[in-house]
């Protein structure tokens, strides 16, 4: 039981460090909601008179309050659940804007990283297993794809199988003009053909990380005295690959699960650029651009806490597995 | 990435609206005619599946959306303002003088403009049925009036409006503390009417979402999810047999790559999406259907010398930049070509060439780098060892700031670069985020940086924009700092001529004429390239350079609302 409690008395600790770093952090950027949006408004085409800066400030409660007022009534606000309206999306209450947006990204990240994570993982296994084999081959080729800039290869795949061969859709979370959102059968078709070629290259891009690691892993878990043992004793090669050598191998990679999953809240945001994904990282560059503090703070709390919730779980599940773990 | 989109679209902030006041030029004197009155219309007409079919737009938007369909908030969803919620009157700003009567038929200035009176079109009905009426359009006003947080100095008249008040069945009078003959655009062409049976019960009008918006206009609210959301076309318009068009769906891209692919693929019918390579990247695609409008005269793009810094505050520098510039180069290069030639005296040409002061008619920018020395050496600089020139010890050295990511800002940099240097002078860009740059234009934290000028149905909202001393931000878009007492005392006579008084207004401009041309406030590179594509393939009806009947960019309010309504569905 001590191991679990001084775990929790760690991550309440990381939380408050986490929530003060996010009151912190988005007042360090320069500039101010009011200032964008006018500035934003005369580049537009349509200045504002002298007038608008004060409605304006009125609006979107932009404070002269020292920063301990402000940093107070922050973390009251949150105790309390609130966590104040958009300015981007102003009057759209921050848990909105989430709400709308994080499902999207759970769901393609959270598939995207889940396909990832096997296909690295029975690879590098085989790779290691069978060093020199076929599988082995395929290294040089994953670890090409992921040495190109995500963006390019985004745009290269989406042009040439989106555009030039029409094999998927180009853009959008489903067909807007088409489908319906519902649980429909229609739409959860749709959600999966334009999800399709958005995990594509994100499992393309970053597959050779997790296999790689896990190759070579295998290779030096191979040498183990308790490996040459099991094939010693004469157990099927197939037994030992999964039970000896694979599952010792993957140690590593399960701490680099848990640090990914913050990947999964945090948005894809060069995916839901390209693809004009309606994920959670484009709201929060769409946060930052606009100085808009409240929602700036709300996403990275879900994140925080997304994060930290993974890494508890995770050293949690570590006690389990790796029981040396334990007494440290 | 390349920035195709963020500067010439609003971003964030379409609906909200523009500069203070209005000429003579919009309105060719007194009240403009009225229009075919039409009671409430007859429904659809049409026969063909094609009146069925919903256009696609995308407008500039990006990310999700939130259901925000209050057009007094400062980013309500597209097509809210204008579509759904009507102005009394349309200002367009492709013809010069051209104002259409809308909700109101007619206005009458009285009292030294003091008093204005709208005559309102009769048989106008709300799209639940119920009759506009004058009690509406006085409480539209009272509204922001009453409200600091909704004052934004358009719906209100800015603070100088006294009084609103329905003073017949279809009359409404407004009553001001000073003339508000150039605040006409923003009172008749930019505010709001909503009804008054469902306002008044907003708790807070400034932050309700109004989820069921009910308007006077030629659309009303049809589906809508964070991803997409339709206008509909609304029986009950006012105007006979109008829209033809039985809807449009909005969209939205995470930036202009995403958005330019979708309308290179066909997928968009309307947009404002700037492309460079606009004939290969879009027309070429499909020649017959693929058209687009450059709106060539809505903005000029200056560099911006802060004339409160040195070396700025001289005269001589100012003046000896401006002919240093080789300005179909940096329009050529770095615009693709699209730019228009800009003129000395930050007009938008030739949409108002009538204003300019007869010695000024055949002024042109010069090119001329032996001149540029010339005024430098006259004005006491003297070129150093390093080819650059100093006085009093100090290098004549320039940092311009430029917002990161817009690309063609950046080559004219480096295309100014090369030409200051042949003349003697250094120059230095500095890319800064886009929050970093409005923060130091309201602080006035930078030596010079590039920027739009962007004007108004009359010459005078451009020069009132950024030559009013009264404009220095943070109260407007007087980026240079200038102030001129004659310019100031001219657009003030400005502000207190009625407008049908074209003479007076016309004189006023033009001595604000000699001032810019002798002081050089900015240095003007290129007059504007707004990209507007439409497709013919499913409408057809959009402006052309014959028939400017609006802008025909679909970001643009009330505008986008003009062109939709006029649109014809081909069947």
């Amino acid at each position: 039981m001590g191991y679990l409690r001084r775990k929790i008395v760690f991550y309440a600790v990381a939380l408050w460090a986490a929530v003060t770093l996010n009151f912190a952090i988005p007042r360090l950027i320069k500039g101010n909601p009011v200032d964008i949006m006018l500035a934003r408004a005369a580049q537009g085409g349509q200045p504002m008179p002298a007038e608008a800066r004060h409605a304006l400030e009125l609006q979107f409660g932009v404070s002269d309050d020292p920063l301990w007022q402000q940093y107070l009534g922050y973390v009251g606000n949150l105790l309390h659940g609130r966590l104040g309206l958009s300015v981007t999306y102003y009057p759209t209450p921050v848990s909105t804007v989430i709400a709308q947006s994080l499902p999207w990204t759970l769901g393609l990240a959270g598939v995207a990283l889940l396909v990832t994570v096997v296909l690295g993982l029975g690879l590098g296994m085989l790779a290691g297993w069978r060093r020199g084999g076929a599988v082995d081959a395929l290294i040089p080729a994953t670890t090409f794809l992921a040495a190109i800039p995500y963006f390019w290869l985004a745009l290269i795949l989406l042009y040439v199988l989106g555009l030039g061969l029409g094999w998927f859709p180009l853009n959008g979370g489903y067909d807007y003009a088409g489908v319906q959102m519902g649980p429909t059968l229609a739409f959860a078709a749709s959600v999966a053909s334009h999800g399709a070629l958005p995990a594509l290259t994100v499992v393309a891009s970053s597959v050779a990380g997790w296999m790689l690691g896990m190759r070579n892993m295998m290779v030096s878990t191979m040498a183990e005295d308790y490996v040459v043992m099991a094939e010693a004793k004469g157990l099927s090669p197939r037994r030992v690959m999964l039970a000896y050598a694979a599952r010792n191998a993957v140690l590593p990679s399960v701490a680099g699960f848990a640090i990914s999953l913050g990947f999964v809240v945090s948005g894809l945001l060069a995916t839901e650029v390209v693809f004009a994904y309606p994920g959670i990282g484009f709201a929060l560059l769409q946060g930052v651009q606009n100085a808009d503090y409240p929602l700036m703070q709300g996403i990275f709390l879900i994140i925080s806490l997304a994060v930290l919730g993974a890494n508890l779980l995770v050293d949690l599940l570590y006690g389990v597995i790796d029981p040396r773990t334990r007494k440290a | 990435m390349r920035r195709t989109t963020p500067r010439r679209l609003p971003g964030v902030l379409t609906g909200a609206m523009l500069a203070l006041g209005l000429t003579a030029a919009c309105t060719g004197g007194g009240a403009p005619p009225v229009a075919a009155g039409g009671g409430a219309t007859a429904g659809s007409t049409s026969s063909a599946a094609a009146a069925t079919r919903i256009l696609d737009v995308y407008t500039g938007a990006s990310g999700q959306n939130t259901a925000n369909f209050n057009p007094f908030t400062p980013t309500p969803l597209h097509g809210v303002q204008g579509m759904i919620y009507e102005p009394l009157m349309f200002f367009n700003q492709a013809k010069a003088g051209d104002v259409q009567p809308q909700l109101a038929t007619a206005y009458r200035f009285a009292d030294g403009g003091r008093t204005l009176t709208f005559t309102l079109r009769p048989g106008v009905k709300w799209s639940d049925g119920r009759p506009l009426t004058a009690e509406d359009v006085a409480f539209s006003f009272e509204l922001a009036k009453k409200n600091p947080k909704l004052n934004s100095g358009i719906n209100s008249g800015g603070n100088v409006m006294t009084s609103v008040e329905a003073t017949g069945a279809t009359e409404v009078t407004l009553k001001f503390k000073e003339p508000a003959y150039t605040r006409l655009w923003n009172i008749a062409g930019q505010s709001w009417i909503v009804p008054r049976h469902i306002w008044e019960k907003i708790k807070d009008p400034a932050t309700d979402p109004n989820k069921n918006p009910v308007g006077t206009g030629p659309f009303v609210l049809g589906d809508f999810s964070p991803q997409t959301y339709v206008l509909k076309k609304n029986p009950q318009y006012w105007e006979t047999g109008k829209p033809k068009i039985a809807g449009m769906r909005f969209y939205s891209f995470n930036g202009g790559d995403a958005a330019t692919t979708a309308l290179a693929a066909g997928q968009l019918d309307w947009s404002g999406l700037f492309m460079p390579d606009i004939d290969k990247q879009y027309v070429a695609k499909d020649p017959e259907h693929n058209k687009y409008k450059n709106e060539s005269f809505l903005y000029v793009t200056n560099l911006v010398p802060n004339l409160k810094k040195a070396p700025f505050t001289d005269v001589a520098v100012r003046r000896a930049v401006n002919v240093a510039l080789d300005r179909k180069k940096i329009i050529d290069l770095a615009f693709a070509g699209l730019g228009k030639m800009p003129n000395p005296l930050g007009l938008v040409l030739p949409q108002y060439q009538d204003y300019i002061a007869p010695q000024f008619a055949n002024t042109q920018l010069e090119y001329d780098p032996a001149k540029a020395r010339q005024i430098l050496e006259q004005a006491g600089y003297q070129r150093g060892a390093d080819g650059v020139y100093a006085k009093d010890g100090k290098r004549l050295s320039i940092t311009c700031t430029v917002v990161t990511g817009w690309t063609d800002y950046i080559s004219t940099m480096q295309i100014v670069k090369q030409q200051l240097k042949e003349v003697g002078i250094e120059f230095k860009s500095k890319e800064v985020s886009f929050n970093a740059f409005s923060a130091a234009q309201t602080s006035g934290d930078f030596q010079m940086h590039i920027w739009n000028a962007w004007g108004g149905p009359g010459p005078y909202y451009m020069y009132n924009n950024i030559l009013n001393s009264a404009n220095v931000p943070p109260a407007g878009q007087n980026q240079a700092r200038w102030k001129n007492d004659v310019v100031d005392a001219a657009l003030s006579t400005i502000a207190q001529t009625p407008p049908e008084d074209t003479e007076a207004v016309k004189q006023a401009i033009q001595r604000i004429q000699e001032q810019v041309v002798a002081e050089v406030p900015y240095i003007p590179i290129q007059q504007s390239s707004a990209l507007a594509e439409f497709r013919t393939l499913h409408a057809t009806g959009w402006p052309s350079e014959e028939n400017p009947y609006a802008l025909a960019l679909p970001f643009y309010v009330p505008d986008g609302a003009i062109v939709a309504k006029n649109l014809v569905p081909v069947p």
